[in-house]
C-alpha cells in the first residue's frame, strides 16, 4: 500500500465521527424545522432551514481542516513522517472534500425533495425551483468551500510558523488578522485597475443566455439576488487559481519548513 | 534496575565477579556454554557493549573461552577454575583479616570467633 | 554519526539550547539526563529535524535534518501523541505505509512482548499500555537513529523494566543508535555506554559512564550531585 492511501485511510479514520455527526445534523435540522412548520402551519421554517443547511456547506472545509489539523497540532507529530508536504495535506484536502460532496448531496436531496413535494411554498415551491439553479448554487456553494479551505490552510499553518518567533497566540492572531485585511485591501486594488478591468472582459462570457442567473422567484417576499452578474470571466477564474496554487505551494513551504513541533 | 550494582566499580567488573562465583559454586560448569552476550544483556538489563567487555575479560583470565561461531564456554581445565576458586577464597579471606585487624581482633582470637559463629548460627 | 557544532536554538528571546557542541557515534546507546527544561527535548528535535537551529550547524550522516529526516530517525516523544480513536492495529498499519524500514511481524511481536492487545481503542488504554505502545511503532522500525523522550515518564517500575528488556531484546546494536532522553537516571545507568548531561540549555558534561566508575568510583547519579553542586558554586560567585 502506497503512502499517501495509508495517509488517506488514517485522516478517513481520524475524521468519520464527525463526518457522521455533521450529516446527523443536517437530518437534524431539517426534520425539526420540518416539525416546527407543520405546528405552525407556515412553510416558512424548514425552508429557511434547509436554505441555511446548502449554504453553510461553504464553511465545510474550512471547519473540517481546522478540526483535523488541530487534531494534529495538538502534537505536531504528523510532521515525524518522511513523506512530501503535499501528501500530508492534500490526504486531509481530498477526505474533507469527499466529506463535504457526500454531505451536501445529502442536502441537495432534501431541498430536492422540498420542490418536488407540495410542501413548499416559498423558496421550494413545486416545480418553482429548477433544479438547474438549485444545482448551480450548490455548485458554488461547493467551489466557494473549496476557496475557504485552501485560505483556511495558509492561515493555520502561518499561524504555526510564527511560534517559531515565540510569539503569544494573541499577537499572532493579530498578525493573521492583519494579513487578513491588507490582502483584502490589495485585491480591492487589483479589482479596480484599468488594466485588470479590461483583462476581465476580455474573458467575459455572458450567462444570459442560459437564463440561469435571471430566473426570479415567484414569491416577491423572497426573491434572492442570483440576477447580480449575468457574466462571469475567464480571466478572473484562471488568476484566481493561479493564486490558489501560489497560496497552496507557500502554505506547504511554511509546514515543511517553519512549522516545528 | 540499576541499584543492584555498585557505584564504586564498573559494572564490566560486577558482572565478571557474578560469573567467576557462579563458576566457582558449580552453577557453570566446566564446558557449558555461556548465553549470548544479547541473552545476558536482556538477563540483566545491561549494555551490550559492557556485556562484551565482561567476556572479553573473563577470556582474558583463561576462565571461559570463545570458540568462532559457537559461543563462550567455561574452560574444562579444571586446574584453571581451582586456581580461581583458591584465588578468590584468598581475596576474601584476605579482606576479612584486615577488617578483624582493624577492629583490634589478634590473629590468634580470629580461628575461635569463627568456629563459635559458625556452631552458633547452626 | 550525528553532530551538533556550536548550535544555539532561541524561541524569540527565550534560549532553549545554548553553544551545545557534541558528536554521537553509531552503535552506541547514550544518555541524556538532566532537569526539566534543561534542553533535552528541543536536542532530539533538532536531531529530528523537527525543529530547526537559530545558529550553528546540526548534522545527521552530514546532512543537514529536515522533514525527510524521519525516514532515517525513529522519534519517539514524551507527549499522549497517539490517535485516541485508532487501535494498535489501526496504528501499526498506518505505521507501516508511512516508513519504509516499519516491520510489521516486529510490530506484532513487541505488541505481544508488551502484552498488549491489537484490537483495544487507544482512548480506553492506560497510561502505562500508551506509553509501552509509543514504543512499539518505534521499535519496528530499523531507523538508524532512535531518539526516546522520557520513554519511563509516569510508568511504574514493572513497565520501566519491561520497556528496558524490549530495547535490549528488539534494538540491533549493530546498525541501531539510541538515545535517551530522561531524568530518571537509575533506570537506565547500566543500559548506557555515555551520558551527556544538560543544564539550562548547555552541555556541562559528556562521559563514559564505565570510565566514571573506573576512574572516579561514582555512578552518574553521585557524579552528577557533584558537578551540579560545583556549578552551584560557581554561580553563586
Amino acid at each position: 500500500m502506497t503512502a499517501f492511501k495509508g495517509l488517506l485511510i488514517k485522516e478517513a479514520k481520524l475524521m468519520r465521527i464527525w463526518f457522521i455527526w455533521g450529516i446527523l445534523l443536517s437530518i437534524a435540522v431539517a426534520a425539526a424545522g420540518y416539525s416546527i412548520s407543520q405546528y405552525v402551519n407556515d412553510m416558512i421554517v424548514f425552508e429557511v432551514l434547509v436554505f441555511m443547511i446548502l449554504s453553510a456547506h461553504a464553511f465545510y472545509l474550512p471547519i473540517y481542516l481546522l478540526l483535523s489539523l488541530n487534531v494534529e497540532a495538538k502534537t505536531q507529530l504528523w510532521l515525524h513522517n518522511p513523506n512530501s508536504g503535499y501528501q500530508l495535506f492534500f490526504s486531509k484536502f481530498l477526505i474533507g472534500f469527499v466529506f463535504m460532496m457526500v454531505s451536501i448531496i445529502i442536502a441537495f436531496i432534501i431541498a430536492i425533495w422540498a420542490t418536488k413535494s407540495d410542501i413548499g411554498i416559498y423558496f421550494f415551491a413545486k416545480d418553482q425551483l429548477p433544479m438547474f439553479i438549485l444545482t448551480g448554487v450548490s455548485l458554488s456553494i461547493i467551489v466557494y468551500s473549496f476557496y475557504l479551505g485552501i485560505w483556511t490552510f495558509f492561515y493555520w499553518t502561518l499561524y504555526h510558523s510564527l511560534k517559531l518567533y515565540g510569539w503569544n497566540s494573541g499577537l499572532r492572531w493579530g498578525i493573521l488578522i492583519c494579513l487578513w485585511a491588507v490582502l483584502f485591501y490589495i485585491e480591492t486594488l487589483i479589482n479596480e485597475l484599468p488594466i485588470y478591468q479590461s483583462l476581465w472582459e476580455l474573458g467575459a462570457i455572458d450567462m444570459t443566455s442560459l437564463k440561469t442567473l435571471n430566473y426570479e422567484l415567484s414569491k416577491q417576499s423572497f426573491s434572492a439576488e442570483l440576477t447580480a452578474n449575468p457574466f462571469i470571466s475567464l480571466t478572473e477564474i484562471a488568476l484566481y487559481l493561479i493564486l490558489l496554487m501560489a497560496v497552496v505551494i507557500f502554505s506547504i513551504w511554511m509546514l515543511e519548513k517553519k512549522v516545528e513541533v | 534496575m540499576g541499584d543492584q550494582f555498585q557505584a564504586s566499580k564498573p559494572i564490566y567488573m560486577q558482572i565478571v565477579s557474578k560469573v567467576q562465583q557462579q563458576i566457582i559454586r558449580g552453577d557453570l560448569q566446566a564446558g557449558s556454554k555461556l548465553p549470548s552476550v544479547r541473552e545476558m544483556a536482556i538477563q540483566s538489563g545491561v549494555n551490550p557493549n559492557t556485556i562484551q567487555r565482561t567476556y572479553s575479560e573473563l577470556e582474558r583470565t583463561g576462565i571461559v573461552l570463545t570458540k568462532r561461531g559457537q559461543g563462550t564456554f567455561v574452560t574444562e581445565e579444571h586446574g584453571v577454575i581451582a586456581a580461581l576458586k583458591r584465588e578468590m577464597q584468598d581475596e576474601v579471606i584476605h579482606s576479612f583479616v584486615n577488617s578483624m585487624k582493624e577492629l583490634g581482633v589478634p590473629p590468634e582470637q580470629l580461628i575461635q570467633k569463627v568456629e563459635d559463629y559458625l556452631e552458633g548460627s547452626s | 554519526m550525528i553532530e551538533f557544532a556550536e548550535v544555539y536554538k532561541k524561541y524569540g528571546k527565550k534560549k532553549a539550547i545554548h553553544s551545545m557542541s557534541f558528536a554521537l557515534e553509531k552503535g552506541k546507546i547514550y544518555g541524556l539526563v538532566g532537569p526539566n527544561g534543561s534542553g533535552k527535548s528541543t536536542t532530539l528535535k533538532l536531531i529530528a529535524g523537527l525543529a530547526y537551529p537559530s545558529e550553528g550547524n546540526v548534522t545527521v550522516n552530514g546532512k543537514k535534518p529536515d522533514r525527510k529526516t524521519a525516514g532515517t530517525v525513529a522519534y519517539l516523544t514524551e507527549l499522549d501523541t497517539l490517535y485516541p480513536s485508532f487501535t494498535p492495529k489501526d496504528l501499526i498499519s498506518f505505521y507501516d505505509t508511512q516508513f519504509s524500514d516499519f516491520d510489521q511481524t516486529r510490530a506484532y511481536e513487541l505488541l505481544s512482548f508488551m502484552s498488549l492487545e491489537k484490537d483495544i481503542k487507544i482512548k480506553h488504554l492506560s497510561k502505562g499500555s500508551r506509553g509501552r505502545l509509543k514504543l512499539v511503532v518505534a521499535l519496528a522500525r530499523d531507523a538508524e537513529y532512535l531518539l526516546l523522550d522520557e520513554p519511563f515518564s509516569g510508568l511504574d517500575p514493572m513497565v520501566r523494566e519491561s520497556i528496558v528488556k524490549g530495547l535490549l531484546t528488539f534494538i540491533d546494536f549493530e546498525k541501531q543508535t539510541l538515545l535517551i532522553a530522561t531524568h530518571e537516571i537509575a533506570e537506565i545507568e547500566a543500559l548506557l555506554d555515555e551520558v551527556l548531561v544538560l543544564q539550562n540549555g548547555e552541555l556541562i558534561a559528556h562521559e563514559e559512564v564505565e570510565a566514571l566508575r573506573e576512574e572516579k568510583g561514582l555512578s552518574i547519579i553521585e557524579w552528577m550531585k557533584v558537578i551540579f553542586q560545583s556549578s552551584a558554586k560557581r554561580n553563586e560567585i
